[in-house]
Protein backbone atom coordinates (compact mmCIF):
# COMPACT_ATOMS: atom_id res chain seq x y z
CA UNK A 1 0.00 0.00 0.00
CA UNK A 2 2.92 2.38 0.58
CA UNK A 3 3.29 2.96 -3.16
CA UNK A 4 -0.36 3.99 -3.40
CA UNK A 5 -0.04 6.26 -0.34
CA UNK A 6 2.97 7.96 -1.95
CA UNK A 7 0.91 8.67 -5.07
CA UNK A 8 -1.81 10.00 -2.72
CA UNK A 9 0.55 12.56 -1.13
CA UNK A 10 1.07 14.01 -4.61
CA UNK A 11 -2.58 14.34 -5.54
CA UNK A 12 -2.70 18.05 -4.67
CA UNK A 13 0.66 18.99 -6.11
CA UNK A 14 4.37 18.32 -6.24
CA UNK A 15 6.50 17.36 -3.26
CA UNK A 16 10.14 16.39 -2.69
CA UNK A 17 11.27 13.19 -0.94
CA UNK A 18 11.62 14.42 2.62
CA UNK A 19 8.33 16.33 2.33
CA UNK A 20 6.60 13.09 1.19
CA UNK A 21 8.11 11.26 4.21
CA UNK A 22 6.79 13.95 6.57
CA UNK A 23 3.34 13.87 4.98
CA UNK A 24 3.16 10.07 5.39
CA UNK A 25 4.20 10.43 9.02
CA UNK A 26 1.56 13.12 9.65
CA UNK A 27 -1.02 10.79 8.13
CA UNK A 28 -0.18 8.23 10.82
CA UNK A 29 1.85 5.79 8.72
CA UNK A 30 4.90 6.15 10.96
CA UNK A 31 8.34 7.21 9.89
CA UNK A 32 9.13 5.76 6.47
CA UNK A 33 12.88 5.44 6.18
CA UNK A 34 14.76 6.94 3.27
CA UNK A 35 16.05 3.47 2.46
CA UNK A 36 12.46 2.40 1.74
CA UNK A 37 11.11 5.62 0.25
CA UNK A 38 13.65 6.46 -2.45
CA UNK A 39 13.81 3.06 -4.18
CA UNK A 40 9.99 3.18 -4.33
CA UNK A 41 10.00 6.71 -5.77
CA UNK A 42 12.53 5.51 -8.33
CA UNK A 43 10.31 2.63 -9.41
CA UNK A 44 7.21 4.81 -9.58
CA UNK A 45 9.17 7.26 -11.73
CA UNK A 46 10.41 4.42 -13.91
CA UNK A 47 6.84 3.19 -14.34
CA UNK A 48 6.00 6.72 -15.61
CA UNK A 49 3.52 7.28 -12.78
CA UNK A 50 5.67 10.19 -11.55
CA UNK A 51 8.00 12.72 -13.15
CA UNK A 52 10.73 14.50 -11.25
CA UNK A 53 12.61 17.77 -11.52
CA UNK A 54 15.54 19.27 -9.59
CA UNK A 55 15.22 22.78 -8.18
CA UNK A 56 18.09 24.67 -6.60
CA UNK A 57 17.82 25.47 -2.86
CA UNK A 58 19.28 28.33 -0.83
CA UNK A 59 22.08 26.02 0.23
CA UNK A 60 22.98 22.35 -0.18
CA UNK A 61 22.20 20.22 -3.23
CA UNK A 62 18.64 21.51 -3.86
CA UNK A 63 15.49 19.40 -3.96
CA UNK A 64 14.12 16.84 -6.38
CA UNK A 65 10.38 17.45 -6.77
CA UNK A 66 7.99 14.68 -7.81
CA UNK A 67 4.76 15.23 -9.70
CA UNK A 68 1.98 12.80 -10.67
CA UNK A 69 1.73 12.10 -14.40
CA UNK A 70 -1.66 11.69 -16.07
CA UNK A 71 -1.18 7.95 -15.88
CA UNK A 72 -0.26 8.17 -12.18
CA UNK A 73 -3.39 10.17 -11.43
CA UNK A 74 -5.54 7.71 -13.37
CA UNK A 75 -4.05 4.74 -11.50
CA UNK A 76 -4.53 6.54 -8.17
CA UNK A 77 -8.22 7.15 -8.94
CA UNK A 78 -8.78 3.55 -10.03
CA UNK A 79 -6.96 2.08 -7.05
CA UNK A 80 -8.76 4.40 -4.65
CA UNK A 81 -12.14 3.20 -5.92
CA UNK A 82 -11.05 -0.45 -5.68
CA UNK A 83 -9.64 0.07 -2.22
CA UNK A 84 -12.83 1.75 -0.99
CA UNK A 85 -14.91 -1.10 -2.33
CA UNK A 86 -12.60 -3.72 -0.77
CA UNK A 87 -12.59 -1.86 2.58
CA UNK A 88 -16.40 -1.52 2.55
CA UNK A 89 -16.88 -5.24 1.87
CA UNK A 90 -14.40 -6.22 4.57
CA UNK A 91 -15.97 -3.84 7.09
CA UNK A 92 -19.43 -5.24 6.31
CA UNK A 93 -18.10 -8.76 6.84
CA UNK A 94 -16.45 -7.84 10.15
CA UNK A 95 -19.68 -6.20 11.32
CA UNK A 96 -21.85 -9.10 10.26
CA UNK A 97 -23.73 -10.72 13.08
CA UNK A 98 -26.26 -13.47 13.14
CA UNK A 99 -27.05 -13.60 9.41
CA UNK A 100 -26.81 -16.95 7.69
CA UNK B 1 30.62 7.24 9.38
CA UNK B 2 30.60 10.90 8.29
CA UNK B 3 27.99 12.10 5.79
CA UNK B 4 30.70 12.83 3.22
CA UNK B 5 32.09 9.32 3.60
CA UNK B 6 28.60 7.80 3.23
CA UNK B 7 27.94 9.72 -0.01
CA UNK B 8 31.36 8.69 -1.40
CA UNK B 9 30.76 5.02 -0.52
CA UNK B 10 27.26 5.10 -2.03
CA UNK B 11 28.55 6.66 -5.24
CA UNK B 12 31.33 4.05 -5.44
CA UNK B 13 28.82 1.21 -4.89
CA UNK B 14 26.54 2.54 -7.65
CA UNK B 15 29.49 2.93 -10.01
CA UNK B 16 30.61 -0.63 -9.28
CA UNK B 17 27.09 -1.67 -10.26
CA UNK B 18 27.64 0.10 -13.58
CA UNK B 19 24.94 2.68 -12.98
CA UNK B 20 25.29 5.51 -15.48
CA UNK B 21 27.41 8.29 -13.91
CA UNK B 22 24.76 11.02 -14.23
CA UNK B 23 22.12 8.74 -12.71
CA UNK B 24 24.45 7.72 -9.84
CA UNK B 25 25.22 11.38 -9.00
CA UNK B 26 21.51 12.21 -9.13
CA UNK B 27 20.72 9.42 -6.64
CA UNK B 28 23.50 10.51 -4.28
CA UNK B 29 22.40 14.16 -4.51
CA UNK B 30 18.88 13.14 -3.52
CA UNK B 31 20.18 11.28 -0.45
CA UNK B 32 22.33 14.30 0.41
CA UNK B 33 19.33 16.61 0.06
CA UNK B 34 17.26 14.39 2.36
CA UNK B 35 20.00 14.22 5.02
CA UNK B 36 20.65 17.95 4.75
CA UNK B 37 17.01 18.69 5.48
CA UNK B 38 16.15 15.95 7.99
CA UNK B 39 19.39 16.04 9.97
CA UNK B 40 19.25 12.21 10.08
CA UNK B 41 22.25 9.93 10.16
CA UNK B 42 22.53 8.46 6.62
CA UNK B 43 23.53 5.02 7.87
CA UNK B 44 20.47 4.95 10.13
CA UNK B 45 18.05 6.32 7.51
CA UNK B 46 19.29 4.49 4.39
CA UNK B 47 21.24 1.49 5.70
CA UNK B 48 24.76 0.46 4.64
CA UNK B 49 25.76 2.08 1.29
CA UNK B 50 26.29 -1.27 -0.48
CA UNK B 51 22.87 -2.57 0.52
CA UNK B 52 21.12 0.68 -0.32
CA UNK B 53 22.82 0.76 -3.72
CA UNK B 54 21.50 -2.76 -4.39
CA UNK B 55 17.96 -1.63 -3.56
CA UNK B 56 18.27 1.35 -5.88
CA UNK B 57 19.70 -0.73 -8.71
CA UNK B 58 17.05 -3.44 -8.63
CA UNK B 59 14.73 -0.95 -10.33
CA UNK B 60 15.87 -1.74 -13.86
CA UNK B 61 14.78 -5.36 -14.08
CA UNK B 62 13.37 -5.16 -17.58
CA UNK B 63 15.52 -6.83 -20.24
CA UNK B 64 18.50 -8.79 -19.01
CA UNK B 65 21.07 -10.58 -21.11
CA UNK B 66 19.80 -14.04 -22.01
CA UNK B 67 23.33 -15.43 -22.33
CA UNK B 68 24.25 -14.62 -18.74
CA UNK B 69 20.90 -15.76 -17.42
CA UNK B 70 20.62 -19.40 -18.45
CA UNK B 71 18.72 -18.58 -21.64
CA UNK B 72 15.97 -16.72 -19.78
CA UNK B 73 14.77 -13.22 -20.44
CA UNK B 74 13.29 -11.39 -17.46
CA UNK B 75 10.65 -8.72 -17.55
CA UNK B 76 8.54 -6.65 -15.16
CA UNK B 77 4.82 -6.44 -15.88
CA UNK B 78 2.57 -3.76 -14.46
CA UNK B 79 -0.26 -5.05 -12.28
CA UNK B 80 -2.09 -4.25 -9.08
CA UNK B 81 -3.66 -6.32 -6.33
CA UNK B 82 -6.96 -5.97 -8.20
CA UNK B 83 -6.04 -7.15 -11.69
CA UNK B 84 -2.91 -9.23 -11.19
CA UNK B 85 -4.61 -12.64 -11.38
CA UNK B 86 -5.96 -11.86 -14.85
CA UNK B 87 -2.52 -10.62 -15.89
CA UNK B 88 -0.84 -13.72 -14.41
CA UNK B 89 -3.22 -16.07 -16.14
CA UNK B 90 -2.21 -14.60 -19.51
CA UNK B 91 1.47 -14.61 -18.63
CA UNK B 92 1.44 -18.24 -17.45
CA UNK B 93 -0.17 -19.34 -20.72
CA UNK B 94 2.59 -17.51 -22.61
CA UNK B 95 5.33 -19.29 -20.67
CA UNK B 96 6.20 -16.52 -18.20
CA UNK B 97 7.26 -17.79 -14.79
CA UNK B 98 6.65 -15.41 -11.89
CA UNK B 99 9.79 -14.94 -9.77
CA UNK B 100 8.71 -12.05 -7.53
CA UNK B 101 6.04 -9.47 -6.75
CA UNK B 102 6.75 -5.86 -5.84
CA UNK B 103 5.26 -2.36 -6.11
CA UNK B 104 2.78 -2.68 -8.98
CA UNK B 105 5.21 -5.06 -10.66
CA UNK B 106 5.20 -8.76 -11.46
CA UNK B 107 8.75 -9.90 -12.10
CA UNK B 108 8.76 -12.83 -14.48
CA UNK B 109 11.14 -14.82 -16.64
CA UNK B 110 10.76 -16.91 -19.76
CA UNK B 111 13.05 -18.91 -21.99
CA UNK B 112 14.18 -16.85 -24.98
CA UNK B 113 12.92 -19.67 -27.11
CA UNK B 114 9.31 -19.04 -26.10
CA UNK B 115 7.97 -22.13 -27.92
CA UNK B 116 9.79 -24.48 -25.55
CA UNK B 117 8.96 -22.46 -22.42
CA UNK B 118 7.07 -24.18 -19.61
CA UNK B 119 3.46 -23.02 -19.07
CA UNK B 120 2.33 -21.99 -15.56
CA UNK B 121 -0.82 -21.82 -13.46
CA UNK B 122 -1.12 -19.24 -10.68
CA UNK B 123 -3.12 -18.99 -7.48
CA UNK B 124 -3.44 -16.24 -4.91
CA UNK B 125 -4.25 -16.82 -1.26
CA UNK B 126 -5.05 -14.16 1.30
CA UNK B 127 -4.15 -14.37 4.96
CA UNK B 128 -2.22 -12.79 7.77
CA UNK B 129 -0.49 -16.01 8.76
CA UNK B 130 1.67 -17.24 5.90
CA UNK B 131 2.83 -20.52 7.49
CA UNK B 132 -0.40 -22.55 7.32
CA UNK B 133 -1.15 -21.27 3.79
CA UNK B 134 2.31 -22.35 2.61
CA UNK B 135 1.90 -25.78 4.13
CA UNK B 136 -1.51 -26.34 2.57
CA UNK B 137 -0.51 -25.08 -0.88
CA UNK B 138 2.75 -27.07 -0.93
CA UNK B 139 0.70 -30.16 -0.09
CA UNK B 140 -1.22 -29.56 -3.33
CA UNK B 141 1.94 -29.12 -5.41
CA UNK B 142 2.10 -25.33 -5.49
CA UNK B 143 5.34 -23.37 -5.00
CA UNK B 144 5.42 -19.89 -3.45
CA UNK B 145 6.52 -17.22 -5.93
CA UNK B 146 5.78 -13.88 -4.30
CA UNK B 147 4.11 -12.01 -1.49
CA UNK B 148 2.58 -8.54 -1.26
CA UNK B 149 1.18 -7.55 2.15
CA UNK B 150 -1.37 -10.27 2.96
CA UNK B 151 -1.52 -11.65 -0.59
CA UNK B 152 0.48 -14.82 -1.19
CA UNK B 153 1.20 -16.04 -4.74
CA UNK B 154 1.80 -19.59 -5.87
CA UNK B 155 2.79 -21.20 -9.15
CA UNK B 156 2.49 -24.71 -10.55
CA UNK B 157 3.79 -26.03 -13.84
CA UNK B 158 0.96 -26.97 -16.24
Amino acid sequence: MLDLCILGTLRDGERYGYDIARRLEQAGLGRVKGGTLYPLLGRLEEAALLTAEWRPGDHGPGRKYYLLTGEGRKLLDEEKAEWQSFAAQTTALLDERGST
Amino acid sequence: MTNTRYMADLLAALQRGEVDDGRARDLVAEVESHIDESGEDPLEAFGPPDQFADQLMSRGLDETDAESNGGFETRTFRATAFDEMAVLSGLGADGWELVGVRDFGLHARRLRDARSAQRWDYRRRMGVRRGPILEEMRGEGWSPCGQWSWFHYFKRAV
